[in-house]
């Protein structure tokens, strides 16, 4: 009994060892996470394939940080990191800098050392049961004594991270500008002794910007004299000042980093601990390849510094309740991306009225599931839209500077708006349908060029390009409205009018896409193509459809498709002149239908849907894809 | 040689130095795709100007051209249907063209990426232009897709320069010249000058 008590100790010990060398501790609050699931990426692709991959490997380089700090051949096969567990990439947006940190479990150390550029023999800091090694541009790499994992993490915006006066003073960062502006002819006074210094006063250093505006905008005072030599020995000085300024602000990085990193340590929490962190997240199927994590809390979602700044917006709290997941799955004969977002309860009630429609049955007659090579539907509430955006905004906005100005802005915008006339007018449904491509010739002038002076003279040549038709329908329940609109856009000259079909009148650039309008039973008619609309208004529905994609279209908030082989098909027949066409024909051939879908929901989830069927048998469908998709790219 | 837009140098140069240069820019070919992505705020991550931007960029820099002592006759073409546009300008000595330059390059920063500059010695009879073609422009290239990549892939550079005195060497043998040896041309591809700086250099000697 006391051995059997002992080996289920033992195993479990075993297994709690084993659990905890593949839990690799990841940060607190990061705003962005990838999972690459490694043994289901194996299980499709042998390593030596990946390696051949461009997409795959460009992948695995961002893994790597390649970017950051090295540059090398890449060779999953050869490089120590083990094909048995996930890997994880967070990124932390914080309030001084945005870290990268990456988590790598390994097979072999010393192989993954060398790929990252550490050297046999290299100095290493023994840091919390682990050794740390520098590698190039600030970065670090973290591996424990026991060399299951890797972390390597590197940081950027720390040139704006010292701009905060105060943080700069407390980190014993020098000042950035300690002139005053009246103060600025300073290359004729400031001697060599009074800035060089490996420790300056903080009083003595400049910002590298001001660097450029110093060395190039430097001219005497009047009546003084500036050498030669004075102005390089500025410029060399001013140099020395930045490096000192650079190293301050690295190395407060430097101690920033190893914060993090030991108390990533300490907490011991791997990756899903933190997601679970997150509210209602759910971990995809087994069968998911990549899986990423987006906080819509994170500033970056708010788009570059200036737009953040611009909108007064300096610090986020990142409380993970709206967040986004998507997930690339490999299916048989197929490869799905599935996206899931989780937003507020107010959000959630908001989107759930304004989808509360289906989508128009009379647009389904226009639809033709042989011919048409795509097409995508909505329905919405335009009514509850016009209601409901007010306040959307009002709560995204509520943290922004000008808050009070936008809430009233939109308070008026609310009033003004006459919501059930223009629900009237744009009920909420629509189809977009892209129905065929055709050549068209159109004029374009050309330089001809004179043999004997090279003097230039225009040609006007005729040119063949391949464009793209296509149909949009809307309804109405005020086709008069809409036909008043039309005749004030005739009077005004900027369309033109025969047999009911009004054409929008451009200039001359415009000559191979023509636009056309016609309103029939309650639904707006806009196409390229004039003979579409003269049989829709003759009363020939143009449509065929299945059971199967009346009840996808209608099921979903919004839903589509695109006709792979029909694509190609088309382009054979009308476009196979066009080369560039015809290489994506081919491919297209080998594709089967991508629908895609997007689902409201009662609750705070929502759901979005992409579904790319291979059409294939043999391969790993993502196997296939990725053939085709890296045959498909420009060389 | 076909293209999906064409830029064109042109430079009458007089032997005392004074002469007259045309910029140009003809988008004629690509102008079904130029109109739809002018429709577009941003592509790629760039801006994209509207007609009245461009138009009011283009007489910008015509009002300053004019306001240059030295330069006269400045002229701006521009036909929003073919996409064409072209800024000319007398000069009466080229180094005042340099200058000129180097402002519109700067106020555009265009240095960031290319600039170019002559030198003509009267009496050596020499002419010259130098042309540097900084990484950052390069870096832009690659950082463009796929696409957008394939889509310049046509685009050229076209200079002409005609001279008084016939022509007794060039620096670049696949440059022609005309018969009468007072005009050398040269077309290149935009790619190929992003990647070889040297192919926008030109040197010529005068008889």
């Amino acid at each position: 009994m006391r051995q059997i008590l002992l080996s289920i100790a033992t195993l479990f010990m075993a297994t709690a060892v084993g659990a905890q060398q593949s839990a690799i501790p990841a940060p607190k609050g990061a705003q962005q996470v990838l999972v690459y699931q490694f043994p289901e990426i194996f299980r499709h692709f042998a390593p030596e394939r990946l390696d051949m991959s461009e997409t795959a490997n460009s992948m695995l380089r961002y893994l790597l940080m390649q970017n950051r700090y090295y540059d090398f051949e890449f060779e999953f096969s050869n490089s120590g990191i083990s094909s048995q567990s996930p890997a994880f990439s967070h990124h932390l947006y914080t309030d001084s800098l945005e870290y990268s940190c990456s988590l790598i479990p390994l097979e072999d150390a010393e192989q993954f050392k060398k790929l990252i550029g550490i050297l046999p023999g290299q100095q290493a800091e023994d840091f919390s049961g682990g050794k740390l090694h520098s590698l190039e541009f600030g970065s670090i790499a973290y591996i424990p004594n026991n060399q299951s994992y890797a972390i390597l993490m590197g940081y950027s915006g720390s040139y704006k991270a010292f701009n905060d006066e105060s943080r700069a003073e407390r980190w014993g960062v020098s000042k950035l500008w300690p002139y005053s502006d009246e103060e600025t002819a300073w290359p004729i006074e400031v001697s060599a002794d009074s800035v060089v210094a490996l420790e300056p006063p903080a009083e003595a250093l400049i910002a590298a910007d001001d660097v450029i505006a110093v060395a190039v905008d430097a001219t005497p005072v009047e009546g003084e004299q500036v050498s030669d030599d004075d102005m390089s020995r500025v410029s060399v000085e001013v140099e020395d000042i930045y490096a000192v300024r650079e190293k301050e602000i690295d190395s407060v990085c430097q101690i920033w980093m190893r914060q993090l990193l030991e108390s990533m340590l300490k907490e011991s929490k791997d990756s899903y601990a933190r997601l679970r962190e997150w509210k209602d997240i759910k971990f995809p199927p087994a069968n998911a390849l990549v899986t990423g994590y987006f906080d819509f809390k994170a500033q970056w979602l708010l788009g570059p510094d200036w737009v953040r700044s611009l909108l007064g917006v300096d610090d986020i709290p990142s409380a993970s309740e709206e967040w986004m997941q998507f997930s690339l799955l490999n299916e048989p004969h197929a490869v799905e991306l599935r996206m899931e977002s989780h937003v507020a309860p107010s959000t959630a009630k908001a989107t759930s009225r304004i989808f509360g429609r289906k989508l128009n049955r009379k647009m389904l007659h226009y639809i033709n599931v042989d011919k048409d090579i795509s097409v995508g539907a909505y329905a919405i509430n335009t009514r509850r839209y016009l209601e409901e955006v007010p306040e959307i905004f009002k709560t995204a906005y509520a943290t922004f500077r000008d808050a009070e100005e936008i809430d009233l802005a939109l308070d008026l915008l609310a009033i003004a708006l006459d919501e059930k006339a223009i629900d009237k007018l744009v009920r909420g449904s629509g189809v977009f349908i892209f129905s065929d491509i055709q050549p068209k010739t159109y004029t374009a002038v050309k330089y001809n060029w004179d043999a004997e002076n090279f003097e230039s003279t225009e040609e006007e040549v005729t040119q063949t390009t391949s464009m793209p038709e296509f149909i949009y329908i809307f309804d109405t329940k005020d086709a008069a409205t809409v036909r008043k609109i039309l005749e004030y856009g005739r009077k005004r000259e900027g369309l033109s009018y025969r047999d009911g079909i009004y054409m929008l009148d451009r200039p001359g650039s415009m000559e191979g896409m023509e636009l056309y309008f016609t309103v029939k039973k309650n639904l707006v008619f806009m196409a390229t193509n004039r003979k579409e609309l003269e049989q829709i208004r003759a009363g020939k529905r143009r449509g065929k459809m299945t059971c199967a994609k009346r009840r996808f279209l209608r099921k979903h908030v919004a839903a589509g498709w695109f006709n792979s082989k029909r694509m190609a098909e088309v382009i054979t027949i009308k476009n196979s002149d066009d080369t560039d066409l015809s290489r994506i024909a081919i491919k297209m051939n080998l594709l089967g239908p991508i629908n895609f879908s997007y689902d409201r929901s009662r609750t705070q989830t929502q759901k979005g849907r992409i579904i790319i069927h291979t059409d294939n048998q043999d391969t790993a469908a993502i196997d296939y894809l990725l053939h085709i998709f890296e045959d498909l790219k420009f060389k | 040689m076909s293209s999906c837009f064409e830029t064109v140098e042109e430079l009458d140069l007089r032997s005392d130095g004074s002469g007259k240069m045309t910029l140009s820019f003809n988008g004629s070919e690509s102008k079904l795709k130029i109109a739809s992505l002018m429709k577009m705020k941003f592509v790629s991550g760039y801006k994209v100007p509207s007609n009245q931007e461009i138009s009011n960029e283009l007489h910008n820099i015509a009002a300053y051209l004019r306001s240059q002592p030295g330069l006269s006759n400045v002229q701006v073409k521009q036909d929003f249907s073919e996409y064409i546009f072209s800024i000319s300008f007398s000069f009466n000595d080229i180094a005042l063209v340099n200058k000129a330059l180097e402002h519109i390059w700067e106020k555009y920063n265009i240095t960031a990426f290319q600039a170019f500059s002559y030198n003509y010695n009267k009496s050596a009879k020499t002419f010259a232009k130098t042309s540097k073609v900084a990484a950052e422009a390069r870096r832009a290239y690659e950082k463009l897709s796929d696409d957008d990549k394939h889509s310049l892939r046509n685009a050229i550079y076209t200079t002409v320069y005609r001279f008084d005195s016939p022509i007794k060497s060039t620096g670049d043998a696949k440059a022609k010249i005309s018969p009468s040896r007072k005009a050398l041309m040269q077309q290149i591809k935009f790619v190929d000058a992003l990647h070889t700086a040297a192919l926008m250099q030109q040197s010529v000697k005068l008889q």
